[in-house]
């Protein structure tokens, strides 16, 4: 498998009012192609962080980043503008739909940011994107006519509408009921299973046990990164392994 | 397909505000409607060149005495003859003059202005005539016979357009003339001439110092500027002047073009500080424009901080904010333009009631195409403005914080410096610039409702001017007068006739007098008076007060002592206090050895003149006109009803007594007296538009300023009313900060209008302590508007729910 994302020795300090805040101390971390990954680890350890930086909204501080074998660690706004457009779809926690614009309008938005999609294959890209979350029949309405699990189906079909290599999300199911929760995530369990890598930050345990690999972090370092399900069974093989 | 996207957005958005976009683009519009405005009526009054075939290298010759450059004043005969020779600045030199000339022999007796030219003229202007030709050499020789060309006008109005106009023979003043040409519609060169005569100058006749003064003027040669023509021609005139020192005066002559040499060389610098004053409202229009846009940017951080997470180029972002102020630029552009085109229609009307005369051809100002372009150049610039702090925002703003934790992109501090000073600014512009305004508004009011001490309603008044050649003694033109008022006295309906040098309120000439007694100092320069001449009776009809002594009788006449009747205003200069006033002498300063007259009454100050300060107190001197015998007078009939009724009565009346001698300039007073005003009228009216604008842009920069500031405290306002604040506490709070910018904007604008307000009133002669009660009502309708742009955004918060308020994003 190819690496798609390589991170090594980042670093990430904010400097406020004087106040140094080491966010991310050192991070490691390779991702490949096709992988669902999942982060977790205490409130203000670094996750968001990490993930802003795999999302090029921020830079880090110091250290490598090469997504898709490419060095992306000080390139300029515009192309981080353009590499964001065409290789990531981010979902977040509190949706962030623009309340101003429609459905269709909301997932064709990222599309009309690029320069080789003509109209009517954005249209049919929207098209495909909210059929796959199952909102197809909502696309004249606003967001504030929705909720908040519909709501997250259309971040998603935002997310997915532009085919990225890489989809990031930060605790989707942070602001959904159960029910709803159970839905996003079996639709990145679908996104998953037809190729897409995905990068999710979540505390739910449950959540995070939908992933294949999960990465632990405390105080703004990887303290553990293991294989999920497998990893208990791993461990008891590693047992009867020794004790044989 | 992309810009659709966005555009359609930004449609959306305006029309969901729909109070934030009629805001925006009310104060575009104000704005650019006063900018667009200024400069069509400057460009079209001042700048444009002439309409004519290289038009813009046309210029007349104006008079220069000392350094002051006296507007449209003729030059000296040599001068003229020397630079013709010399000069090597111009294509063409010539000569004119302008009179208003009485024709006869059609079907009344008529003024008319007339241009006495050489045939150059036309090829000056090169227009052919719709009818026959123009003059030429043969013509223009002394004692050639009388030809005439004349304008469409006359041709349609004064001979009924009549088809064998060629060759008609017609008079002016009294010589015999025959029509050669007639000229297309719409030409009045040089301003508003309607008869073209040559001007039959005898070149070689004249020494040196002597021949006519003549109107001068000239088309440049290609390339060369005014200036390089005024250094040549100076030049040429220090050299006739070192050889001919006994004749130099002192006067030079200046190129000016025909609208400057028209409105006067010390209007231009007013009109700069006009468009820079409403460039300066433009500006203001914009930045508040610029703030309410970027407090909406702020309000939107977190839409603009999702399209930077989705990828979108920079570009895009602030083209996304310029849709929005290119909508609202030209939207204000669109309205500005009907403002624009309103107002010159309106300036249009009132433009040619500030002469006496007909308005030069030019005045017409027009909304051309070179207009709108500007208007859209304008528009474009606007926008960029407008756009730029919130688009600034989105190049430099961290919008990755506002994604991840909600907080809102703080104002910075000097942008919030900057909207503050802003406000003050505006607050004190505005009620320095509202209140002088209305000061100046009920000043006027005010002068124009006093009392001109005689009668100013329910008359008719004409001019009439007695050709010399056939009045040619002082007994001819009185009897012509006498005649004449009994004819109007005749008239069914008419209940008092008066003949006078001038009516009240008509300006009257203000001459030098010298009082018998009166010690002159050293180079102490006499007194002056208005001088206006009576006959018999029109005291009475103008209902003049008498206070002491007589009218003038019919003895009052050539054979009796001079006499003289003088102003209560000429009494309070002159001899204040004095019981004895009757009996005293007084002479023209500028006649030697002239006679004296005897005061033989006084009467209340009558007003000739506007109703303003330096007219309002003149001291006037009137004389019996059996002793002066003028040839130019006004007629006055008096009756009950509208006197616009009297008009064909009394023409009728004029052509019964002589046919050559025609009535011009037929008014009722009331025309009289409104046409003293309209001017300052007018000028009023664009005051209180400034104003008007000006408290606009106030209420609009502190609305700006306050949603701005309050939607960045929004989570804060929500926590305090979690804790317990109270609605009317938060808006308290709130409002502070509006009245402490209020309050230094006052300290600021008041002296300023206080000062304005002042210099107004002293101008306009006009000092009422009721007057002074505009310095509170204004401001404090400032402080309403200020106070009321505060409490909507402050009202606003307090509706959101606290919790809502608190997830604030
Ligand atoms: N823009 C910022 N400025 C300053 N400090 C920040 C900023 N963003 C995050 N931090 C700090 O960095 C640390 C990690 O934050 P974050 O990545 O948001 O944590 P998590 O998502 O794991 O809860 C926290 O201490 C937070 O206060
Ligand atoms: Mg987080």
């Amino acid at each position: 498998m190819t690496a798609l994302i390589e991170l090594k020795n980042i670093k990430k300090v904010f400097l406020t009012e004087e106040v140094e805040t080491h966010a991310l101390k050192d991070i490691n971390l390779t991702i490949n192609s096709g992988e669902y990954l999942a982060i977790s680890g205490p409130s203000g350890c670094g996750k968001s962080t990490l993930l802003s930086i795999l999302g090029l909204l921020d830079t880090a501080t110091q250290g490598n980043f090469r997504l898709n074998t490419h060095d992306v660690s000080d390139i300029d706004k515009n192309q981080r503008a353009f590499i964001r457009n065409k290789e990531i779809g981010f979902v977040f926690q509190s949706f962030n739909l623009i309340s101003d614009m429609t459905v269709e309008e909301n997932v064709e938005l990222p599309l009309t940011y690029r320069t080789d999609v003509s109209k009517s294959q954005r249209l049919q890209m929207v098209k495909d994107a909210l059929a796959k979350v199952d909102m197809a029949h909502r696309t004249k309405h606003f967001p504030s006519q929705l909720s908040g699990g519909q709501q997250q189906r259309v971040a998603v079909a935002r997310a997915i509408a532009g085919k990225p290599s890489l989809i990031l999300a930060d605790e989707p199911t942070g602001n959904l009921d159960s029910t709803n929760a159970d839905g996003v995530m079996a639709l990145l369990d679908t996104l998953h299973q037809d190729g897409a890598t995905i990068c999710m930050v979540t505390h739910d345990p449950r959540s995070a046990q939908r992933a294949q690999r999960l990465v632990e972090i405390f105080d703004g370092q990887v303290i553990a990164d293991n294989p999920v399900n497998r990893a208990a069974k791993e461990t008891a093989t590693h047992s009867t392994e020794a004790a044989a | 397909m992309k810009f659709w996207f966005d555009f359609k957005y930004a449609m959306r958005l305006l029309m969901k505000k729909p109070s934030f976009t009629a805001l925006t683009v009310g104060v575009m519009a104000c704005g650019l409607g006063l900018c667009v405005y200024m400069f069509t009526f400057i460009n079209n009054t001042m700048f444009k060149p002439l309409d004519f075939e290289n038009g813009e290298r046309m210029v007349v010759m104006d008079r220069e005495v000392n350094g002051v450059v006296s507007n449209g004043g003729q030059v000296k005969f040599d001068y003229y003859q020397d630079i013709k020779a010399q000069s090597t600045s111009f294509d063409m030199f010539g000569a004119m003059q302008n009179y208003t000339m009485t024709i006869s022999g059609g079907d009344t007796a008529v003024s008319y202005d007339t241009v006495a030219a050489e045939p150059m003229m036309f090829d000056f202007t090169k227009v052919q005539p719709l009818q026959g030709r123009v003059f030429n050499e043969t013509d223009d020789m002394p004692g050639a016979a009388g030809v005439a060309v004349i304008g469409y006008d006359m041709w349609q109005n004064y001979f009924a357009g009549s088809k064998e106009i060629l060759g008609h023979e017609f008079y002016i003043e009294g010589d015999k003339t025959q029509v050669i040409g007639v000229m297309p519609q719409g030409y009045l060169f040089p301003r508003s001439a309607q008869l073209w005569i040559p001007i039959k100058l005898e070149h070689t006749k004249y020494a040196r110092g002597g021949g006519p003064r003549v109107s001068a003027y000239g088309m440049l040669k290609e390339g060369v500027t005014r200036e390089q023509a005024n250094v040549e021609m100076k030049q040429i005139l220090n050299r006739i002047n070192t050889q001919f020192p006994e004749f130099n005066t002192g006067e030079g002559i200046v190129a000016s073009t025909y609208m400057v040499s028209m409105m006067g060389h010390s209007v231009i610098p007013i009109m700069i500080i006009m468009l820079v004053a409403v460039a300066f409202v433009l500006f203001l229009a914009c930045s508040n424009v610029g703030n309410l846009l970027y407090a909406r940017s702020n309000e939107r951080a977190k839409e603009t901080a999702i399209r930077v997470a989705l990828g979108a180029p920079q570009s895009r972002l602030v083209m996304q904010m310029l849709w929005e102020s290119l909508i609202i630029c030209t939207l204000g552009g669109v309205f500005a333009l009907l403002m624009a085109a309103y107002g010159i229609e309106v300036t249009n009307k009132i433009m040619p009631t500030f002469l006496s005369g007909r308005a030069p051809f030019w005045w017409n100002i027009q909304l051309d195409s070179s207009l709108v372009w500007f208007t859209f150049g304008l528009t474009l610039v606007t926008t960029l403005v407008t756009g730029i702090m919130p688009a600034r925002k989105i190049v430099n703003g961290d919008f990755n914080a506002v994604l991840r934790d909600g907080t809102r992109g703080a104002q910075s501090r000097t942008a919030k410096r900057v909207s503050q000073g802003l406000v003050i600014f505006e607050v004190a512009l505005s009620i320095a610039l509202l209140t002088a305004a209305i000061v100046m508004a009920v000043a006027v009011k005010m002068a124009i409702n006093t009392d001109y001490g005689a009668k100013t309603t329910n008359m008719l008044t004409a001019r009439i001017s007695l050709p010399l050649k056939t009045y040619d003694t002082d007994a001819k033109r009185i009897q012509y007068f006498e005649t004449l008022q009994t004819e109007l006295e005749q008239i069914t309906g008419v209940t008092g006739v008066a003949v006078a040098s001038r009516t009240p309120a008509q300006n009257a000439s203000y001459r030098a007098v010298l009082l018998e007694g009166m010690e002159l100092g050293k180079d102490a320069r006499p007194p002056r008076a208005n001088t206006i001449n009576m006959m018999p009776g029109a005291f009475e009809t103008f209902e003049f007060d008498l206070i002491q002594g007589r009218y003038f009788s019919a003895a009052d006449n050539a054979s009796s002592e001079n006499v003289i009747v003088v102003s209560q205003s000429f009494v309070d200069k002159h001899w204040p206090g004095d019981q004895n006033v009757l009996g005293k002498r007084v002479k023209w300063a500028d006649v030697e050895n002239g006679k004296w007259y005897r005061v033989i009454g006084v009467v209340g100050t009558v007003i000739h003149g506007q109703p303003f300060s330096d007219f309002k107190y003149r001291p006037s001197i009137y004389r019996s006109n059996l002793q002066v015998g003028s040839s130019y007078m006004s007629i006055a009939v008096k009756t009950s009803g509208d006197a616009n009724k009297l008009r064909k009565a009394l023409l009728k009346a004029v052509d019964s007594v002589d046919g050559n001698v025609p009535a011009f300039r037929v008014k009722t007073i009331e025309a009289v007296v409104s046409r003293n005003t309209a001017g300052i009228e007018f000028v009023i009216q664009l005051f209180l538009i400034f104003g008007a604008c000006a408290t606009i842009l106030a209420g609009s920069g502190i609305y700006a300023l306050m949603s701005n500031a309050i939607t960045n405290r929004t989570q804060e306002l929500g926590v305090r009313r979690a804790l317990g604040s109270t609605d009317s506490q938060v808006v308290k709070m709130l409002m502070k900060q509006g009245i402490w910018q209020l309050g230094i904007g006052t300290v600021l604008g008041l002296p300023v209008a206080f000062l304005f307000g002042n210099l107004i009133m002293g101008i306009i002669g006009v000092n009422s302590t009721a007057i002074y009660s505009v310095f509170v009502i204004i401001p404090g309708f400032i402080a309403a508007v200020v106070m009321l742009a505060t409490y909507i955004p402050a009202s606003r918060v307090t509706r959101l729910e606290p919790n809502v308020a608190l997830r604030y994003e």
